[in-house]
């Protein structure tokens, strides 16, 4: 199960590989990774089961409410990222466009990761 | 209002070779996206079902035919026409008819080394290897396609790894590339789960897609244009 510090690093590489215009098709992959890493987190501090595949982060309930705001921002992302790059046409151009967009929820993300972070190390 | 609107269908519907996994593909050129229920009308009832559209506006769509889109060459090649309104159906005629040879092969070779060096990171933390023989599954295809239209022999379906396997001379990888690709299916929610994975498989198929890739290499720089 990846932890917290790792979520934090795939955060990290997702951004890092946005700045390079040319890397669109990995960014895809490391957003997606992302995502699920930190929905299994998510799942396992709410004590349910976690997602196996990143669109499973979707049906994943739980009322703990931190990690249901990490879930829902995780599902937001998700969305946002099937819309923008559909899988026929992995290079397209209208992902660089909706980068920006995808870069503000993956700082609300990492910003909400920080106080999970901080909660658990209470 | 007049609207110049393409819709066509593509994939294994347009081929004809659709089975009980396949999605129905449709495109959708145009300014706006008709409702999902105004597609479906359009459709065959045989094809009303797990309707996936993709759409483009038709600045994106000549910023596409610009470096010869692999997407477009494989519209050009399969795709069947649903529906045209307004002068859609010569404005699209004009693109793929002039539509030039893909010029970003060396960009996706590129994409898909950095992919499967991130694939050897996240298996070296522990992260999900189903989730990873995805990843490899969703490189094999694109590896493939695009091998497939270098060597002058395009091939878009899921039967286009079979195809480059043979043309790089690599029979014996088909079946673990085609089984990485279920899991890419499986991760798309268009099929159930193929089986379980160990770490050490996916570490097995990542050394096959690496070889893979590497004969993808030599057949682009053999290729050129």
């Amino acid at each position: 199960m990846p932890t917290l510090d790792d979520c934090l690093g795939l955060i990290a590489a997702a951004k890092a590989s946005a700045r390079e215009p040319e890397s669109a098709y990995v960014l895809r992959t490391r957003l997606k990774r992302t995502l699920l890493s930190v929905g299994q987190l998510a799942a396992e501090y709410a004590g349910v089961a976690a997602p196996l595949m990143p669109d499973d982060i979707e049906r994943v309930s739980t009322e703990h409410p931190l990690s249901s705001r990490v879930l829902r921002t995780c599902a937001a992302l998700l969305g946002k990222t099937r819309a923008l790059c559909q899988p026929s046409e992995a290079l397209d151009s209208r992902w660089r466009s909706g980068w920006q967009a995808l870069c503000e929820d993956l700082d609300v993300l990492e910003c909400t990761l920080m106080t999970f972070k901080a909660q658990i190390g209470r | 209002m007049n609207e110049d609107r393409a819709l066509l269908l593509y994939g294994s519907h347009a081929r004809g070779d659709a089975d009980a996994i396949s999605d129905v593909d449709v495109l959708v050129v145009g300014p706006s996206l008709p409702s999902m229920d105004e597609i479906a009308a359009s459709l065959p009832i045989s094809c009303r079902r797990h309707v996936h559209t993709s759409h483009y506006t038709w600045m994106e769509f000549s910023a596409m035919s610009n470096y010869g889109s692999l997407f477009l060459h494989h519209i050009a090649k399969e795709a069947v026409a649903i529906r045209y309104e307004g002068n859609a159906q010569e404005r699209l005629s004009n693109m793929l008819t002039s539509l030039g040879p893909y010029k970003l092969a060396d960009r996706d070779l590129s994409g898909f080394r950095s992919t499967l060096r991130d694939v050897n990171t996240a298996l070296r933390a522990g992260l999900s290897p189903c989730f990873e023989l995805a990843v490899l599954g969703g490189v094999a295809r694109h590896a493939s396609v695009l091998g497939c239209y270098v060597a002058g022999s395009p091939s878009f379906g899921r039967s286009s790894i079979a195809r480059a396997a043979n043309l790089f001379g690599m029979d014996d990888a088909q079946k673990d590339l085609v089984f990485a690709h279920r899991f890419r299916l499986f991760e798309e929610g268009q099929c159930d789960p193929p089986g379980t994975v160990s770490q050490s498989d996916v570490e097995r198929i990542h050394g096959v897609l690496s070889n893979f890739l590497d004969r993808l290499e030599i057949m682009i720089y053999a290729n050129p244009g």
